[in-house]
């Protein structure tokens, strides 16, 4: 079972529109447990997704690095970090599926190449999306669903491998009262579960409810805990 | 543990493929044609030459012919052939009866042949009289198995057999006939004969010995040797090599389209890429998709394309090529190829069109799979 992630003294810089690198991410330190979905809030801009892809192993940070298992992920070289990326799941902020192909397809994606029957691939894509009750649109393509229904399919990819890390861009986004309550219960069922959940929010309700590892607010580049 | 990793990869790449069916039915149509262009007159010029060496290997080393003022004459059978033992280095003279007639569907060959005259092959019969042994490419009366020819006369006869044995005879659809037969059909009398092949001692003598041999007739010959039919050959092949190139040329550059189309393809897909990497994926896994991919397309348009190039240069009567050649309305005979020689250009046109394919492929790939996920779904614009 993972013990945690912890962010060392982080910097990202990432290029503005204007073409100039900018600081998004300036000296970070934070630590989030095993077991525990910690929520971060923070304006439109403070770098909050940029965090996440960071820890995702998505992008690299330009000083300080990543630590999991007292291995510094972030600057392992591209073919670990590979591996590293398998053990995390990842729900964009805006959803990133793949419009031509139906709900299903899109879950089953994290399971391709992880080995097992394509049977058993399915099964566990249709066990995902029952869990976020979108498993009546498994068929149907992508493109064809509402923003809320796509964001609900894009929580059940991430879930679908049982990842050890789950980081969620305001995975509430779209989402009635009833769809959200089901997406955080299915998040700290994950956390339950032993899996590091990381969260990133506007909503209020996500704020509020189930922060069992704390709550943080990024500005300026840095992270301040919440009471 | 071990993963059965290329199962589930394997079936993704296809449903990846069927995602924009008619882009991948024209990718695998224009390999299979670029394939098809580039192998065509490397595989027609081998079939040539390997068939030229054959035919020539097994024709007489001189061929002399009767002239008169009118032209072509029969030449007597049996002073014809003494007079050219007599030549020192002659060491065999055989009368040959043999000339064009017309059959139900166009022109045949004719050659008389009986029991006391050169052997055939064991599986091929000697025909009696008003009996024929057709060669598998020409076709009998719709009343089968007869074949009605029409020379000097008009005669109806039996298919006994099919052969394609050769004969050293350079012609197309050839039917063997009795000795007789063949005769009463082209006008030739009894004793007479269409020309007379004879064998040397010592090949490179062909030449030295036409002299002494035009001398031995007391009237006009022509004399045609196995080596000036084998410059008239080359002259074919060496038509057919510049050909080769200028099919070549075009194809080297629908390659490159080609190529140039899947490299912008792959590029186009940075987003799946990236997107694939962040959902777990490893540079390993994606190229093992993308390779599985380009297999899908490149086996059956490269397979394909060998196909058709076999069809259009060994496909019965597919004598097109012949008109690229001086010398040749039409290919007077059916190609043969050897395996090793055939095998060889496969292997040619697999280096030349399959694997800068393939390379462009998996290079484009593997340049995307080693960046950041992220700045690869950023720069897609997706």
């Amino acid at each position: 079972m993972a013990r945690g992630i912890e962010c060392r003294r982080l910097t990202v810089a990432r290029r503005a529109s204007d073409g100039r690198e900018k600081l998004v991410i300036d000296d970070l330190s934070a630590q989030f447990e095993t077991g525990q979905m910690a929520v971060i809030s923070g304006a439109t801009g403070a770098g909050k997704s940029t965090l996440l892809h960071v820890l995702a192993g998505l992008l690299r940070p330009i000083q300080g690095k990543v630590v999991v298992d007292g291995e510094a992920v972030s600057r392992w070289v591209s073919s670990h970090r590979d591996r590293w990326r398998r053990r995390v799941g990842i729900v964009f902020q805006h959803d990133r599926l793949l419009g031509d192909l139906s709900a299903v397809e899109n879950v089953l994606l994290p399971l391709i190449p992880r080995g097992g029957g394509l049977k058993e691939c399915r099964r566990s894509a249709l066990a995902a999306l029952g869990r976020l009750s979108v498993d009546p649109l498994t068929d149907k393509l992508v493109r064809n669903l509402s923003a809320g229904e796509r964001q609900r399919v894009a929580i059940a990819r991430a879930l679908v491998a049982q990842p050890s890390y789950l980081f969620a861009d305001e995975p509430t986004a779209h989402q009635d009262h009833k769809s959200t309550e089901e997406i955080l219960k299915t998040l700290a069922a994950a956390a339950a579960a032993g899996a590091v959940v990381v969260v990133t929010a506007h909503d209020p309700r996500i704020l509020e409810a189930g922060a069992t590892g704390g709550r943080f607010r990024l500005v300026q580049g840095r992270l301040k805990a919440l009471n | 543990m071990k993963r059965p990793v290329l199962q589930p990869l394997f079936a993704w790449a296809i449903r990846d493929l069927m995602r924009r069916p008619l882009e991948s039915g024209l990718l695998v149509t224009a390999l299979l044609l670029t394939v098809s262009v580039t192998a065509a007159p490397l595989l027609f010029t081998q079939a040539l030459s390997t068939t030229t060496d054959r035919m020539l290997k097994e024709a007489p080393s001189l061929i002399v012919r009767k002239f008169n003022a009118l032209g072509w004459t029969p030449i007597p059978s049996d002073q014809s052939a003494q007079l050219a033992k007599s030549v020192p280095g002659v060491i065999a003279a055989r009368p040959r009866v043999w000339g064009r007639v017309a059959g139900p569907e166009g022109p045949l060959t004719v050659i008389g042949v009986d029991r006391g005259g050169p052997p055939l092959p064991q599986s091929t019969a000697v025909p009696g009289r008003g009996e024929a042994v057709a060669g598998t490419d020409v076709k009998g009366d719709r009343a089968a198995p007869f074949l009605t020819l029409t020379g000097q006369r008009t005669a109806r006869l039996r298919v006994v057999g099919r052969s394609d044995a050769m004969t050293g005879i350079a012609e197309p659809n050839i039917v063997l006939l009795h000795i007789d037969d063949a005769r009463d059909l082209l006008g030739i009398p009894n004793g007479y004969a269409s020309d007379l092949a004879i064998e040397v001692f010592n090949p490179s003598e062909e030449s030295a010995i036409l002299p002494d041999l035009t001398a031995a007739f007391p009237w006009t010959v022509r004399i045609t040797t196995r080596t000036e039919r084998a410059g008239i050959y080359a002259a074919g092949l060496a038509r057919m090599g510049g050909m080769t190139v200028a099919f070549l040329v075009p194809a080297l550059l629908a390659l490159c389209l080609l190529v140039a189309v899947t490299v912008r393809d792959r590029f186009g897909r940075r987003f799946e890429i990236g997107l694939l990497k962040a959902l777990g994926w490893t540079t390993g896994d994606i190229v093992r998709l993308q390779v599985s991919r380009a297999l899908l397309i490149g086996i059956p348009g490269a397979t394909g394309g060998l196909m058709l190039t076999f069809l259009l240069v060994f496909w019965p009567n597919a004598n097109w090529p012949g008109h690229l050649c001086p010398e040749w309305q039409a290919l007077s005979f059916r190609l043969s190829f050897s395996p090793g020689d055939a095998g060889l250009i496969l292997l040619e046109v697999t280096g030349l069109v399959v694997l800068p394919f393939l390379a462009a492929t998996i290079g484009t790939v593997l340049r995307c799979a080693i960046a950041d996920p992220q700045e690869m779904l950023e720069r897609s614009n997706f």
